[in-house]
């Protein structure tokens, strides 16, 4: 059985959102990897924020974590569009949970720890928390929506 | 009555066959969609990386020549004689602590010997090892945009115990450029601009040219050396060269 309209434009919508967390968050990785700052008009500490040395784990920076995040999404995403497995939204649902823990810490660090707020990391938590909203509505009316 | 079944017979196949091709055109519409919609996904992914490494909507502008080890440029830093037929490259990082252990010797060196070298420090910070060591970077440059880098640079390998594990070294930076006697709010607007930062990526990607393995790595007239942190390898390696020169 395909899916129903509403599912399909849910899922699209979704798609977007998470496109726009990965190309933020893949700016950030850019630069990070360039040694530049980001540009930052409105609030004032991006290069603090980027430069701290909460941005890099293990080695790892921050940013081309939120990157590869972003894109498995997306990918699954694109997955789920294109055929309809149940597998494919939960695996979708796990790692944006684990997303929004990961920008729960980031928040938290900025606010209390760093003192300094980053437009493009408060931008990637704006996206991920609208992907967990979506994950979360389309989860529970997904009987709703796929069978009618 | 036979004309008649005929008739009905090759109608219902008539029918058949077009039900067969309507259906053969829906699954070649729904692949097409399928790909489609595969191809933008790939064509905005990569189109999007594309033009953001290029440098799009952002502070990025075009490369300024990288320096090689054994040529000086108008943008580093050097002491001692512009004449001098040593010269001395150290790629070094404000945080690490061997670099601040060779500080000593190689500021000595460099005054005793300032006819016989030209000496050039250019930025190498280790930034997966030594977060705090690309702003400390910064900050020197940007006291050099004052014309104080050689003093921040000395107050930084100082003091690198106090600021190494710091969170925010900017507010320490902007304090030790206060001290310098440095003009406090240009210290700043210095420290984020996107022409130090450039600098410091510029001495970065020479130092990788270079194929530096680590912090600090010296070269003289072009050549790797490898001296002791103590004046006397120092000494005896630029006697050497000077020597060999005769």
């Amino acid at each position: 059985m395909p899916l129903l309209r509403k599912s399909s434009l849910l899922g699209y919508l979704f798609g977007l959102v998470a496109l726009a967390g990965f190309f933020d968050a893949t700016y950030l990785a850019i630069k990070h990897f360039e040694g530049l700052a980001p540009n930052c008009s409105i609030l004032n500490g991006c290069e603090v924020v980027t430069t701290s040395s909460y941005s890099v784990i293990f080695g790892v920076p921050v940013a081309l974590m939120g990157s590869v995040y972003y894109l498995t999404v997306l990918l699954l995403t694109v997955a789920y569009l294109d055929s309809p497995k149940r597998w494919k939204l939960d695996s979708a649902a796990v790692v944006v949970c684990f997303g929004l823990l990961a920008t729960v810490w980031f928040v938290y660090l900025q606010l209390f720890v760093i003192h300094a707020l980053c437009l493009y990391c408060m931008f990637s938590a704006l996206t991920t928390t609208t992907l967990f909203l979506f994950i979360f509505f389309w989860w529970r009316h997904y009987r709703l929506l796929i069978t009618v | 009555m036979d004309d008649i079944s005929f008739t009905k017979r090759e109608r219902r196949e008539e029918r058949k066959a077009v039900q067969v091709a309507d259906r053969k055109s829906a699954a070649y519409q729904e692949k097409v969609q399928r790909v489609g919609l595969w191809a933008v996904v790939v064509v905005l992914v990569v189109g999007g990386v594309w033009y953001l490494s290029r440098g799009g909507g952002s502070s990025g502008q075009p490369g300024p020549v990288v320096p090689t080890v054994n040529q000086v440029t108008a943008d580093d830093w050097t002491a001692g004689s512009a004449d001098a037929p040593l010269m001395l490259v150290e790629y070094s990082d404000f945080q690490c602590p061997a670099c601040g252990n060779y500080y000593t010797t190689v500021k000595k060196v460099t005054q005793d010997f300032s006819n016989q070298v030209h000496f050039v420090y250019r930025n190498f910070p280790l930034r997966t090892l030594h977060p705090n060591a690309e702003p400390a970077a910064w900050a020197a440059e940007a006291a050099g945009r004052q014309g104080k880098f050689w003093e921040m640079h000395d107050l930084l390998f100082e003091r690198q115990s106090q600021w190494a594990d710091n969170l925010n070294t900017k507010s320490t930076f902007h304090g030790y450029a206060v001290e310098l006697g440095l003009d406090g709010n240009q210290f700043d607007s210095d420290y984020s601009s996107s022409a130090v930062r450039n600098k410091v990526a510029t001495d970065v990607a020479s130092g990788t040219v270079a194929k530096v393995p680590g912090t600090p790595t010296f070269f003289l007239n072009g050549q790797k050396v490898s001296p002791s942190p103590d004046y006397a390898s120092f000494s005896t390696l630029i006697n050497d060269a000077l020597a060999a020169q005769k």
